[in-house]
């Protein structure tokens, strides 16, 4: 009985002991901290690049009849229908045959639709009371000649309704088909005036998905927009090529959000900065892509996919002569919208190249674009290091909101530079690119605009020159940060500094958010801006410079005498070009800039996230890599996670960072409080791991061109380069198998050393 | 009205939204904001960036509630009258409900595998097995405790792990209903309270039952919608639906928007009623670690933690463009076993996908482990979130309390001050003071001790050495300029009031220039009392203040009251003089001169334990001048007290209307150079195009 008394009191031990260790464990519910696996949902988004369906040959779905070969050499033929002004082009090479829409209407495209679908030129023009209408050439109101020459076609417009008239050719050269409209055979003799022109808009159009294929457009690196099934959208793709210019276009963030947080919340959209789009019909079968030669300052690149407007596929370059502004009547900025008074002097050039097989995809195009580019007197190679580069972004001093009067602070002071180099020498890393910001007399965003004077609290000019020296020394390169672009209202007389716009105000961003220090950033007028870059070349010679904002801001200016789009680019290209023994680094520039940067900061990685764009393709880096150094945006904001570094790795994009030894709280109150994270030391180790993973892969592909970059698989890519490596990458979370090679999950593997 | 017609117009327009200050490749294309140190939105890394979308072009019409159960996705595709069920992981589809559904707008599947269906067409709640069968139809209650003129309108349903039923319908102000497992009627649960006006209270105050009844009928607000967490907890949210487009007022409504009810329908999520909310809520989601999240209608998601604290803003509305992660019409949000989120767009009909970034683990990890009294792992933890924004309010205060449950106070001490935590500093400064006392009483006692001794040794001994003590020098000598002891005379003020203002008005003290240094003097200490308290007792920062509104807040009514007063005075058969009237009021705010830069000394030294002294010294310094004033009134103009209290009364009310003239003539000052600025843009417009 004892026995069994005592087996009962163990036995309700236990029971109590088990209660409250299963209470403790209930109530100490331990949570799994990890980060869930996203590689799929990531790499299905159009951040990512999709693997190409390699189906079916695509068949010809357009004939011949009714149309007369006009022109053709060994690889192209042209022919045309006179009736409905409309062409067929025959690839030789594939027997593919390019062209618009069938010649009977469908009932799906009303007249107007067809008419431009079909036409080879369609013009918009204002009437009378300055609304937009548009005419294409088969319409019955245009009088038309056409003369045929040997490979050529010379085509005298007429149109008595609207007293216009000028002259374009398309000619025939090699692979391609150049359109073009000098300026000086326009003449306008009415009322109305011209708005654009577009040139053969509907080139290669499919309806919804009855081919597989993929429209190309060079949103920020590049995207696709594949063929898929109507779909409702607001608006389509249309991007003015060189970014908007802020002397015409309004400058107003949206709102809506209606909350208490502040309306400026979207990050900011790449822009287009090479004036080039494509069709291909089939990847790897037939493909065109149409380089825009010259008015490229005034185009607006289009795309459309089946259900925007219409039910067709189709890509194209507006060319703009005039668009109409918000002319304003009173100083609260109510006003009328008109077009301007005078047409821009540009003529129009455009080359389609038609490329077939293992070139016909955005890969080969941006090959071919580069060859382009190289025959046209792009000439540059790149750096070939041991090490790659890293580019790391010091801020010197800035301002802070103080009582009755802004102060100081020095983030980073030139010891504690010297400091941080030493650290990245000891962990091996010597190859900087080291970009000095905030160096000026008050700081990044205190400094009087157009002064050249180093902050005393930063160091001295000696100071300076002692730590080129050990940049220098390490086999790096020391750049001085100069913003000529934008100003704040305490840095610029604005009267004298500020650019104007057409509306007559100063052309300025504003951000909703009150509380920052700075609401408003005014753009300099251009010709003090080119001053401005004149005198810190001067007085700076023996420094290199990376310039703000100048590589990506091309705008008219209304403050004086008119200077257009194409006057500032002028400007801008006649001071860079100006010899001097001294390097620029641009951020994001755009094309024509690209002769005169040496390296190219901020390239952008993914394209503006569209919910119609299905792809993000290394399109500007296939071009560039190889030619220039380039580096992907700081990697402390926002872009240091494993997929971040695999994505550097497959753009051939070298790290950046921005950083300064104070602590990040004391960007409290400063004008650069969005930057949240910047102390050297928290992210040291970080710089370390990302540096040594991306120089893992890219220091065997220094001064190297990628031939090719292909998805084998769905997150898994190839990316080819000139001197026979192949670089594999994995953005799944397990080990994939192509080509014999095995890609570690999350990882890179590189192929033919 | 004008602000809706803003945003048709500037959804119209196409709009180019730049900004200029840094380039940055995000893979979000809205910003992550979080709240700063200094309580306002800030930018930080991104938190949850855009996935997949799904559902796009499947022919969705306008779906109004998604709900997600091991993740599956279960949505009420209002526009078809169905219920679609979706697997995102491999794209499965089927629907249900077809012919039996007429307008379901919310949806929640049990444990069980029954799905409950609130269908506001059809005015019910439908219950249906895992097939799509009816299994239970619960319709408008017949009880009586249903309120009498109500419709039954149901927009949502949640159901308990015990099978009770909470619905939420149109225009709940009565608050949630709640049913049992048979489906009968059980009374409301959570009811808002409604907000009472001081005016409603006047009339409360003054009013009969009956006059009140006839008055007004105070309607709360009423709930948007609901969520139920692990624990069988209800979230809500409410909408200010009354006050619809300006939000700004709603901002200022007492009631917090989003609630988490305990049995007894009490919030419990934060009690203090300021926390960082909207007023445009329209669906809420239990999160997997006590969190919640709250959506807006026009696509931001707020998320909040156990205690209401606001963790992360992220998510943004589709203005001009449609780029993934923004919303035109965001209609309901959930989140997955994995912690994605999904957030339904009613208006354009698909499901955009959010997954959590390293940040957010990191965030979320760090909250929980300080909430489990981790402290030591959440040290480290809150460390490394620290490195990746340095601004994040939420991130010094967790700092800062493993710091101070550590009883590491000095360090906890700066991460509070940084965070502007006034309360948990004050505890840390309490704990450190406290500290320094227990080490250095014996100290300071000893060295009081021998001061006195001294003092009593020194007395025979000094009488021997000085036989004439000298008084104090200043206050007696004739020696001392005028002016000195014009000002010092202030102090005579304290003691002898009635004399000194009868020597003021005779011109035998204090002048005007002295007048104007003791006016510049109470100046100074009164902008250092409002600027440069001790942290604890500070409630501006001076660097957002700008020194011309301290001066204005201080010499337009010094400015205005001496003018006013005069004039009054001098119509009022007064005997007082402008300089009389002017001299007085300087010295009257004797007092407050000489005790503030006391208390501004004691406020570094004093915690919030002992607010009460600095509070209690400050309005008595502050009263005492009042009255000082009121006397001065009497003596300097010969007043009885009636005819000052009557003056002093005649001239707050030409203040006042000073101060609105003023404003006045600036407001019509400005519509006329507007006026005039539109007359000639048109006239100029006209004559030259």
């Amino acid at each position: 009985v004892r026995y069994i008394k005592y087996a009962f009191l163990i036995a309700l031990a236990v029971a109590l002991l088990s209660i409250v260790v299963d209470a403790a464990g209930y109530r100490n519910k331990k949570y799994e901290f990890t980060v869930p696996d996203t590689s799929l949902v990531e790499i299905n988004t159009n951040r990512y690049t999709q693997p190409d369906n390699i189906g079916d040959k695509i068949e010809n779905r357009l004939d011949l009849e009714g149309f007369q070969k006009k022109i053709e050499n060994q690889i192209l033929e042209i022919w045309f229908n006179e009736k409905l002004a409309t062409l067929r082009i025959v690839d030789k090479r594939s027997g593919y045959i390019w062209g618009f829409v069938g010649t009977d209407k469908p009932d799906n495209l009303n007249k107007s639709w067809y008419a431009m679908a079909n036409s080879i030129l369609t013009i918009e023009y204002y009437d009378k009371k300055n609304a937009e209408k548009r005419i294409s050439l088969s319409s019955k109101d245009i009088e038309k000649q056409y003369s045929w020459q040997d490979n050529s076609l010379d085509c005298q417009v007429k149109i008595p309704d609207l007293s216009m008239e000028f002259k374009f050719t398309m000619a025939l050269s090699n692979d391609g088909i150049t359109f073009a409209l000098p300026i000086d055979s326009l003449k306008e003799g009415g009322k109305e005036k011209i708005k654009s022109v577009y040139f053969a808009p509907f080139l290669g159009t499919t309806q919804e998905d009855e081919i597989d294929g993929y429209i190309f457009v060079p949103d920020g690196p590049g995207a696709l927009i594949r063929f898929g099934k109507a779909q409702s959208y607001t608006s389509g793709f249309s991007k003015k090529i060189y970014g908007l210019d802020m002397g015409i276009d309004a400058l107003e963030a949206p709102s809506g959000l209606m909350s208490s947080r502040s309306d400026d919340y979207l990050v900011d959209e790449p822009q287009v900065t090479v004036p080039v789009f494509g069709m291909v019909h089939g990847a790897y079968q037939n493909a065109y892509m149409a380089v825009i030669e010259n008015g490229e300052d005034y185009a607006t690149i289009l795309a459309n996919v089946s259900g925007i407007q219409t039910n067709y596929n189709w890509v194209t370059a507006r060319y703009d002569y005039r668009q109409s502004y918000m002319h304003t009547v009173t100083k609260s900025g109510t006003g009328i919208y008109k077009p301007q008074e005078d047409y821009n002097q540009q003529d129009i050039k455009v080359t389609y190249y038609f490329l077939t097989k293992e070139d016909a995809g955005y890969s080969g195009m941006a090959v071919k674009y580069r060859d382009i580019m190289e025959k046209t007197g792009f000439a540059k190679t790149e750096r070939v290091d041991k090490e790659i580069p890293l580019r790391l972004n010091i801020i010197g001093a800035e301002i802070k909101k103080g009582f009755l009067k802004n102060y100081l602070t020095a983030f980073t002071d030139i010891d504690e530079a010297v400091e941080i180099i030493g650290q990245l020498e000891k962990a091996g890393i010597n190859n900087l690119t080291f970009v000095y910001e905030g160096w000026q007399k008050k700081g990044v965003n205190g400094s009087k605009y157009g002064e050249v004077r180093f902050e005393s609290k930063v160091g001295k000019k000696k100071d300076f020159d002692d730590l080129k020296g050990i940049v220098e020394a390490n086999g790096g390169r020391y750049y001085l940060t100069i913003n000529p672009v934008t100003a704040n209202e305490d840095q610029i007389n604005k009267a004298a500094y500020a650019s104007v716009n057409i509306s007559k105000n100063y052309t300025k961003f504003t951000r909703t958010d009150k509380t920052l220090m700075y609401q408003e950033s005014f753009l300099i007028k251009p010709s003090e801006m080119v001053n401005y870059i004149g005198k810190s070349r001067t007085k700076l010679s023996s420094y290199d410079l990376s310039l703000k904002g100048l590589g990506i801001r091309l705008y008219s200016d209304y403050s004086g005498k008119t200077l257009s789009r194409s006057d500032t680019k002028d400007l801008i290209l006649q001071e860079l070009k100006k010899p001097a023994n001294q390097n620029i680094a641009l951020y994001n520039p755009n094309q024509y800039l690209w002769n005169d940067t040496t390296e190219y900061f901020d390239m952008p990685m993914v394209n503006s996230q569209y919910l119609y764009e299905t792809d993000t393709v290394p399109f500007l880096q296939i071009v560039l890599k190889g030619s220039i150094d380039y580096y992907a945006p700081y990697a402390n904001q926002g872009f240091y996670t494993q997929n971040s570094i695999l994505k550097m790795i497959e753009y051939g994009a070298y790290p950046s960072f921005i950083a300064a030894a104070a602590d990040n709280y004391e960007l409290e109150d400063t004008p650069l409080v969005d930057l949240y994270s910047i102390n050297f030391n928290d992210w040291y180790d970080t710089i370390l791991q990302v540096y040594r993973q991306v120089n893992e892969a890219l220091k065997h592909v220094e001064g190297a061109c990628i031939t090719e970059h292909k998805i084998v698989l769905q997150g898994v890519v190839r990316v080819s380069y000139s001197n026979g490596i192949n670089i594999y990458l994995n953005y799944n979370q397990e080990d994939k198998k192509v080509d014999d090679v095995l890609i570690p999950a999350k990882g890179y593997c590189i192929e033919g050393r | 009205m004008k602000y809706i017609k803003r945003i048709v117009v500037s959804a119209l327009l196409f709009l180019a939204v730049l900004y200029p200050n840094q380039v940055q490749a995000r893979e979000s294309t809205a910003y992550t904001y979080t709240i700063s140190v200094d309580g306002e939105w800030i930018r930080t890394q991104d938190a949850y960036i855009p996935g997949q979308v799904y559902l796009k072009g499947f022919g969705l019409s306008k779906p109004s509630d998604l709900f997600i159960k091991d993740n599956i996705i279960y949505i009420a595709d209002t526009g078809n009258s169905r219920i679609v069920i979706f697997n995102p992981r491999t794209d499965e589809i089927s629907t249900l409900g077809e012919g039996i559904l007429k307008g379901p707008r919310g949806i929640y599947v049990h444990d069980n595998g029954q799905i409950y269906v609130a269908d506001y067409d059809e005015e019910c709640v439908f219950v249906l097995s895992r097939n799509g069968a009816v299994k239970m139809k619960i319709s408008r209650p017949d009880s009586y405790l249903f309120s009498e003129n109500s419709r039954f309108k149901p927009t949502n349903v949640v159901v308990t792990a015990g099978n009770i039923i909470y619905v939420v319908g149109e225009g709940s102000y009565e608050g949630i209903m709640q049913f049992n497992e048979e489906g009968e009627f059980q009374g409301y649960y959570a009811a808002n309270t409604a907000r009472i006006t001081l005016l409603e209270k006047i009339q409360e105050l003054i009013f009969t039952q009956e006059q009140l009844n006839r008055l007004f009928k105070r309607t709360p607000r009423a709930i948007q919608n609901i969520d139920i967490t692990e624990n069988d907890l209800l979230y809500s949210v409410t909408q200010d639906a009354g006050i619809s487009f300006s939000w700004r007022e709603a901002q200022e409504s007492e009631d917090n928007n989003v609630k988490l009810h305990n049995l007894a329908g009490q919030d419990i999520l934060n009690t203090s009623n300021d926390m960082v909310d909207e007023w445009n809520f329209v669906d809420i989601a239990a999160g997997q670690y006590d969190n919640c999240y709250a959506l807006t209608y026009t696509g931001l998601i707020n998320e909040y933690d156990s205690e209401g604290n606001l963790i992360f803003s992220f998510g943004g509305r589709a203005v001009s463009s449609e780029r993934s992660g923004l919303f035109t019409y965001a209609a309901a949000i959930d989140i997955d076993n994995d912690g994605f989120i999904y957030v339904l767009d009613s208006e354009r009909a698909f499901i955009q996908m959010f997954y959590p970034t390293e940040y957010a683990v990191l965030t979320h990890k760090a909250i929980s482990q300080l909430k489990s009294a981790n402290y030591t792992e959440s040290e480290a933890t809150w460390v490394d979130l620290l490195k990746l924004n340095g601004m994040s309010r939420i991130a010094h205060n967790g700092y800062g309390k493993t710091l101070y449950l550590q009883q590491n106070y000095k360090e906890a001490m700066k991460h509070f001050k940084i965070a502007n935590n006034k309360a948990y500093y004050s505890e840390c400064f309490w704990e450190i003071r406290d500290a320094w006392i227990n080490k250095y009483i014996g100290t300071i006692l000893i060295i009081l001790a021998a001061a006195y001794l001294c003092r009593m040794l020194w007395k025979p001994v000094g009488k021997k050495i000085f036989p004439k003590r000298k008084e104090p020098k200043i206050l007696k000598t004739h020696k001392a300029p005028k002016l000195l002891k014009d000002i010092l005379y202030i102090f005579n003020f304290i003691r002898h009031p009635i004399d000194s203002f009868y020597n003021v008005k005779k011109g035998e003290k204090g002048t005007v220039l002295s007048a104007s240094i003791l006016y510049l003097a109470t100046f100074v200490i009164f902008m250092c009392d409002r600027l440069f308290r001790g942290f604890i007792f500070n409630h501006t920062s001076a660097k957002d203040v700008s020194i011309l509104s301290v001066m204005a807040l201080f010499f337009i009514p010094c400015f205005l009251w001496v003018i006013g007063n005069y004039m009054v005075s001098s119509i009022n058969e007064g005997e007082g003089k402008l300089r009389a009237v002017y001299v007085g009021t300087a010295y009257a705010m004797a007092p407050y001169t000489i005790a503030a830069p006391f208390i501004l000394i004691l406020t570094y030294i004093l915690t919030l334990n002992e607010a009460f002294y600095i509070n209690f010294a400050w309005y008595l310094s502050l009263a005492w001048s009042v009255v000082l004033i009121f006397l001065g009134i009497m003596e300097i103009h010969n007043y009885t007290f009636k005819e000052a209290l009557k003056n002093v009364l005649i001239t707050i009310f030409f203040m006042a209307m000073a101060i609105t003239a003023f404003a006045v003539l600036y407001i019509i000052w400005g519509q006329v150079v507007d006026f005039l600025n539109q007359l000639i843009g048109e006239v100029t417009y006209r004559a030259l195009y």
